[in-house]
């Protein structure tokens, strides 16, 4: 009775690829959004600060509009955010680049591992131990959901294991860029790089010594030692990107062949939910 | 006494025979309705199953249209998982390997296979859906052996019999990867995954006396899929792998003649399944290795002129243990609504657990003729005994508290035939059967541990009708229903350990008309299903399109046999599969993916189906020797079928995966 192995795969041979250009800003669009601080407790308040990108470079200002999502989704859904959020977003009222999200006391019952009352079966943290309220953000139709690390205890763990967690874990901090350059076969200044050449893209962090980190591994009840990891997303508002997203933090910008002016991004996350951004204007001839 | 043994009575076994090749089964004296019955030799003569008889289910009237590169098996308008699959009464997980390219069971083994509708008779339980009974045969006396490759793969087979004696090995090894691979560059290589099958089966028979019988019947399969999906997005690039194997080693005595059978079946077997899905945000894994063993033993007889009787037991114990670790939401349900290629969630859950159930049940039935009516009552009585490992989800140290289960299933079944007249039949049949809850939906972490078996209702009705020699054609109008379904709770705020609900409900309803005309060297079918499965949340909740339903499935086919030639062609159309249309992306900022929204659900359908095949062949025979050389051609119009839909990483484009083009295979077989 079982059912048969699911190929779907294999019927899709000659599949016409669609066209993906998730790296081209041809619009503007929410890119991230950063959390202050990236991981907080119930009552905290948080800042969040929206990066809009555009295809004339970076916005210093927009309508956006903020609101956060109270009711986690259904457990039989796949998505992150409840179908209910994305609906209030569309009445959210308008704000600019940055809002402040106040946590509510029972947000660790609600998102997190508390059960919100007896009998109820409390939420999965994701593969690095984390809990999170969605914030909604929308810009003209375009709905981006935030995500706020909750600093909740861990729930049904014994009473050493919650101990030990406690002296050990500490909170995310954001990560931050300590370098972005571009290499031409020769290190290059983006005001100032070859028209038509493909050019390499390295980004650098402050993450040195690696980042650790510790979670309660579901299943086993024992405490666990992780190693945050981290990768880079770029983004151009013209050419060609390859290696959008690495964890080396590198990528390759083709260039036009034409002289012209764009606007690189880099968007930086951590395991945890913390997010930087860099924009840098470029010129080629 | 008396009356204890009447009880116990069962209608005789129906005797299935291929009336012109037509969809026809029929009891000794009363005639099912909607079912499918040929003899090995038959199938493997289908057009376009690569002399694969079991395929030849695939174009049973009934049988929709499976997902593609699914082993599924949609019978009148049941899930997949709902249809029992047996061999010599061996229950097996599925007749295909993965994808469904292949069977599992050499088709030299291939003695009858046989389609029911429904659970019809009292002997059949546990399963929901439709019935496939394959049984397999003895090679004809001497020393025989067969080999034969093509695209799909290479396959060897020998046999020995004697009069007392006969002894039958096969086996077979998938080269469809091999075959295929270097020929796709590309995204094409990336997407077409192609499984690593492989079958084995030995059948041994031993008839110490002319009414006694011993057959030992071992059956092996595996299958191994491994895919990679690249992405310049690394977050959107995905691997999976899928290993299963599955083996059965049985033993049946039958005793008997004409008038009275008597027989017993024991078998054995292990099933393994393991699913892992990995991508850089997020993974899954499924593993399910299941211990089976079953029972049956029954009587057949005439106690009295015009009356048959069948009485017997069966059971089959399971016993497996599981572990799941990854999202709730995978590996994807009926009735999920996800779009293709999707991220996948990263929350994590993680649970591994045992789950032993055993369903035994006594069965018994009645085929009473009365001149051209007959009748045939059964009566089948289960218990369903499970046993999970943990009742509730690890907490701290508290100690695992285990949960054990007692069902019982009381299945009535009745069927009534009228023939008016040599040509024409008619019959009806309706009864209730019940199935077991899946073991992976007994986690308390994943699932819930407290899910009784489903229960289902049928009433299939059929008029057969024979006008001429060589021409026979059937309508059958089925309807069946199912609840105690197990759904996903979709509140926000489930239950602990009642992740999933057993308050879903089916319903399946429609017509099937089958024609088959055989004159001379020429043979042709026409099967058309006009149908509708639908499912609902709650009988509180409104029906909605089950993700399997096909509204039409038309298939027809024709083969020509001359002077050692033999053509064949076949043609399918069939309804796209329902599908919720994407209407937007929403941002996961902190992930960097984007994720789909939905419109009503079920709201749409992928586009229809249809596809042209051809074959030729030519036998060669010398002597005892025989070789036989064919060209098989596939999607002859070259139509680009689309199989799913998909999207741009950020859902606002929509692309179709289509189906493969036109190609062609070559085989060869050869033998004495």
């Amino acid at each position: 009775m079982r059912r048969g192995l699911p190929l779907l795969l294999a019927a899709a041979a000659c599949a016409p690829p669609v066209v993906d250009e998730p790296w081209l800003i041809d619009a503007a669009r929410v890119l991230a959004v950063t959390v202050e601080p990236p991981e907080a407790p119930p009552g905290a308040r948080i800042s969040l600060r929206a990066f809009v990108a555009a295809p004339g470079g970076q916005l210093d200002s927009a309508e956006l509009h903020w609101a956060p999502c109270e009711q986690p989704r259904p457990f039989s859904q796949n998505e992150s955010v409840n179908p209910a959020c994305i609906g209030r977003l569309a009445d959210a009222p308008g704000a600019g680049l940055t809002t402040v999200v106040a946590l509510a006391i029972d947000v660790c019952a609600r998102f997190g591992p508390d059960a919100p009352s007896e009998g109820v079966r409390p939420r999965d943290a994701d593969a690095t131990g984390g809990f999170y309220q969605p914030v909604g953000v929308r810009l003209d139709d375009a709905a981006s959901f935030a995500f706020v690390r909750l600093w909740c205890r861990p729930a049904g763990i014994s009473l050493d294991l919650a101990q030990a967690w406690a002296r050990a874990a500490r909170p995310n901090t954001t990560p931050t860029f300590t370098l972005l350059a571009a290499i031409a076969g020769h290190p290059a200044r983006f005001e100032a790089l070859p028209a038509g050449a493909a050019i390499d893209l390295f980004a650098d962090w402050s993450s040195s010594p690696e980042e650790l980190y510790v979670l309660v591994a579901p299943g086993s009840g024992t405490l666990q030692t992780a190693t945050e990891r981290y990768d880079v997303s770029w983004f151009v508002t013209t050419g060609t990107i390859t290696s959008a997203r690495s964890s080396s933090g590198t990528g390759r910008w083709q260039l036009p062949a034409e002289p012209g002016e764009g606007t690189l991004w880099a968007v930086l996350r951590d395991d945890r939910g913390g997010v930087a951004v860099r924009a840098t204007s470029a010129r080629w001839r | 006494m008396r009356a204890l043994v009447l009880l116990l009575w069962l209608p005789a076994i129906a005797s299935a025979e291929a009336d012109a090749g037509v969809t026809v089964v029929t009891g000794a004296r009363t005639r099912l309705p909607g079912g499918t019955s040929l003899r090995g030799t038959e199938a493997r003569a289908t057009p376009l199953v690569e002399h694969d008889a079991l395929k030849a289910v695939q174009t049973f009237p009934g049988v929709g249209r499976a997902s593609p590169g699914t082993a599924d098996l949609v019978v009148f308008g049941a899930a997949p998982g709902e249809t029992r699959v047996e061999i010599d009464g061996i229950e097996v997980p599925s007749l295909f390997h993965a994808g469904g390219y292949r069977s599992v069971l050499s088709s030299t083994l291939v003695k009858r296979v046989e389609l029911e509708p429904a659970p019809i008779r009292p002997d059949v339980g546990r399963g929901l859906g439709g019935v496939v009974r394959v049984e397999t045969t003895s090679p004809a006396q001497g020393a025989h052996a067969e080999l034969s490759s093509d695209v799909s793969d290479s396959a060897a087979s020998v046999g020995v019999a004697s009069d007392e004696a006969s002894l039958a090995a096969a086996g077979r090894i998938g080269t469809l990867s091999a075959a295929v691979s270097p020929f796709l560059r590309g995204a094409a290589a990336d997407r077409f995954a192609i499984p690593q099958s492989w079958d084995a089966q030995l059948r041994g028979a031993w008839a110490p006396t002319a009414r006694d019988e011993l057959v030992l019947l071992w059956l092996s399969s595996a299958d191994a899929l491994s895919l990679e999906l690249s992405s310049d997005d690394p977050a959107l690039s995905r691997g999976r792998e899928e290993r299963s194997d599955s083996h059965r080693v049985g033993l049946t005595w039958r005793r008997g003649d004409s008038s009275e059978a008597t027989s017993v079946t024991a078998w054995g077997g292990l099933d393994r399944h393991a699913i892992n899905l990995s991508t850089p945000l997020a993974s899954a894994l499924l593993r399910d290795d299941r211990w089976l063993g079953g029972l049956e033993a029954r009587w057949r007889g005439s106690p009295a002129k015009g009356v048959t009787a069948t009485c017997g037991f069966d059971g089959l114990f399971t016993s497996s243990g599981l572990e799941r670790d990854g999202p709730l939401t995978l590996p994807p349900r009926e009735g999920d609504v996800v779009a293709f290629g999707e991220p996948l969630s990263d929350d994590r859950a993680v649970d591994a657990f045992r789950v032993s159930g055993l369903d035994a049940a006594v069965f018994a039935g009645l085929d009473v003729s009365l001149g051209r009516l007959s009748l045939a009552p059964g009566l089948r009585l289960a218990a369903i005994a499970s046993d999970v490992s943990r009742r509730t989800p690890v907490v701290a140290s508290t100690p695992s508290i285990g949960l054990s289960m007692l069902d019982f299933a009381l299945d009535p079944r009745l069927t009534v035939a009228w023939a008016p007249s040599d040509w024409l039949t008619a019959s009806v049949v309706g009864g209730r059967s019940h199935q077991l809850a899946e073991a992976t939906d007994r986690s308390a972490v994943f699932g819930t541990p407290e899910l009784h078996p489903s229960h289902g209702a049928h009433l299939v009705a059929g008029v057969l009708s024979r006008p001429m020699k060589g021409l026979a054609a059937e309508v059958t109008g089925f309807f069946r229903a199912a609840n105690g379904l197990a759904v996903r709770d979709p509140a926000v705020g489930a239950r602990l350990a009642q992740v999933l609900l057993q308050s879903g409900e089916g319903r399946a309803m429609g017509v099937n008309v089958a024609a088959r005309l055989t004159w001379r060297e020429l043979a042709g079918s026409v099967t058309y299903t006009l149908g509708r499965s639908e499912r609902r949340q709650a009988p509180d909740q409104p029906w909605r399109l089950a993700d399997f339903d096909q509204t039409h499935v038309l298939s027809a086919a024709a083969s020509h046999s001359w002077r050692g030639w033999h053509l064949g062609a076949r043609a399918r159309w069939a309804s796209g599969l329902p599908r919720t249309p994407v209407e937007a992306g929403t941002f996961d900022v902190r992930r960097g993916v984007y994720e789909p929204v939905f419109g009503p659900r079920s709201s749409t359908r992928l586009p229809d189906f249809f596809q042209l095949d051809l074959e030729a062949g030519r036998t060669f025979t010398l002597g005892r020797w025989w070789l036989e050389l064919s060209l098989e051609v596939f999607n002859v119009t070259n139509r680009a079928n689309v199989e799913e839909w998909v999207y741009d990483s950020a859902f606002s484009r929509r692309g179709a995966l289509t189906g493969l083009p036109a190609f062609g295979t070559v085989g060869v077989r050869g033998g004495f």
